[in-house]
């Protein structure tokens, strides 16, 4: 008895519980137990992307189309920017625009779509204490950090 | 509900839709079919209803003003979806829709999409002899076990009637399967 192989004699097919509760799964969902009604293989899944494809999801605005947006907003501003009759609507437009493209576009998405390196020691080197609407400023009359009163304070 | 609304609000925004919509595919696209299964019995018939609802729903989800749940506003389109579909092949045929279904239910031996037993056949081909609303109500509580609450929504039925057409319901199922 003690010299018997305690192995089970019987075998299954190679690899036969792998994916079995998969087996399992689609077969539930393939037939309803209740009344007998079952439906082709892999329906469901095929399905979804019949009606996927059916439908037409609004675009989200395309890489081109934000660059087209961004080069429309640059177009503007050079507009109102060199136009010096009139110095003061150009002002305020500029900044309304440069204030529309912030807040419509996250600041990941700029600098995404931006030439300019944003790399840490260009801005500590020349915009070091420089607040946002200086920044801003230095935009709209093309000061650059040396002839820029940053300490309106003193 | 908050919930709901949050849900709902992402269904109708264009940057969030798509993924909303896909989710609510997932969730609710068997539990649908077998709905609407029940109702026109054949499966291709089930697959253009399903398809069909879904669609409606995408286009209509910015008129859905949240009375009810999602699921039972979905309810509702398929259940309508299913209705339409018999009524639009039976009067191909110049036959009522319960001598449509009837004919479905006898054919049912030879669809290899149904996997029933000769108990089950029996009980479809019962069921098939019960009127529409009756066969719908049955459905519904029988097999979905929905609550008469959820199921009056759906059909827009009192409580009361659709006990009722429960009752009776069961009561022909029983003759017709004792006979």
């Amino acid at each position: 008895m003690n010299e018997l192989d305690k192995k089970t004699p019987f075998r299954v097919p190679e690899g036969y519980f792998e994916g079995f509760d998969q087996k399992i799964a689609q077969k539930m969902d393939t037939i309803d137990s209740k009344n007998g009604f079952k439906t082709p293989p892999h329906y469901f899944q095929k399905v979804e992307n019949q009606i996927l494809d059916q439908i037409k999801f609004p675009k989200t605005q395309s890489f081109s189309y934000i660059l087209w947006k961004t080069a429309a907003v640059a177009a503007v501003l050079i507009v109102f920017l060199f136009n010096e009759n009139t110095a003061f609507e150009k002002n305020e437009l500029a900044e309304y625009f440069i204030e529309d493209y912030l807040i419509s576009k996250s600041i990941y998405e700029i600098a995404d779509h931006s030439d300019y390196q944003f790399e840490m020691g260009n801005l500590i080197d020349h915009y070091e204490s420089i607040a946002l609407d200086d920044a801003l400023d230095m935009v709209l009359y093309g000061e650059s950090p040396t002839n820029l009163n940053v300490f309106d304070d003193e | 509900m908050e919930r709901q609304n949050q849900f709902i609000k992402a269904l109708t925004s264009p940057d969030t839709q798509e993924i909303a919509f896909n989710k609510l595919l997932s969730e609710y696209k068997q539990r649908l079919y077998w709905h609407i299964r029940k109702i026109v019995i054949d499966h291709e018939d089930a697959d253009d209803v399903l398809q069909n609802t879904f669609i409606k729903v995408f286009e209509n989800i910015k008129n859905f003003k949240g009375n009810s749940s999602i699921y039972t506003w979905m309810y509702k389109i398929a259940t309508n979806e299913a209705l339409n579909l018999l009524g639009k092949k039976s009067r191909q045929l110049g036959i009522s829709n319960e001598e449509w279904i009837e004919h479905k239910t006898a054919q049912l031996e030879s669809d290899i999409y149904f996997d029933g037993d000769a108990m089950q056949l029996k009980f479809q081909k019962a069921i098939a002899q019960l009127p529409e609303k009756q066969r719908l109500v049955f459905n519904m509580r029988y097999f979905e076990e929905m609550k008469y609450e959820k199921m009056s929504e759906v059909l827009e039925t009192s409580v009361g009637a659709l006990k009722a057409s429960y009752h009776h319901a069961v009561n022909k199922i029983k003759k017709a399967i004792h006979e």
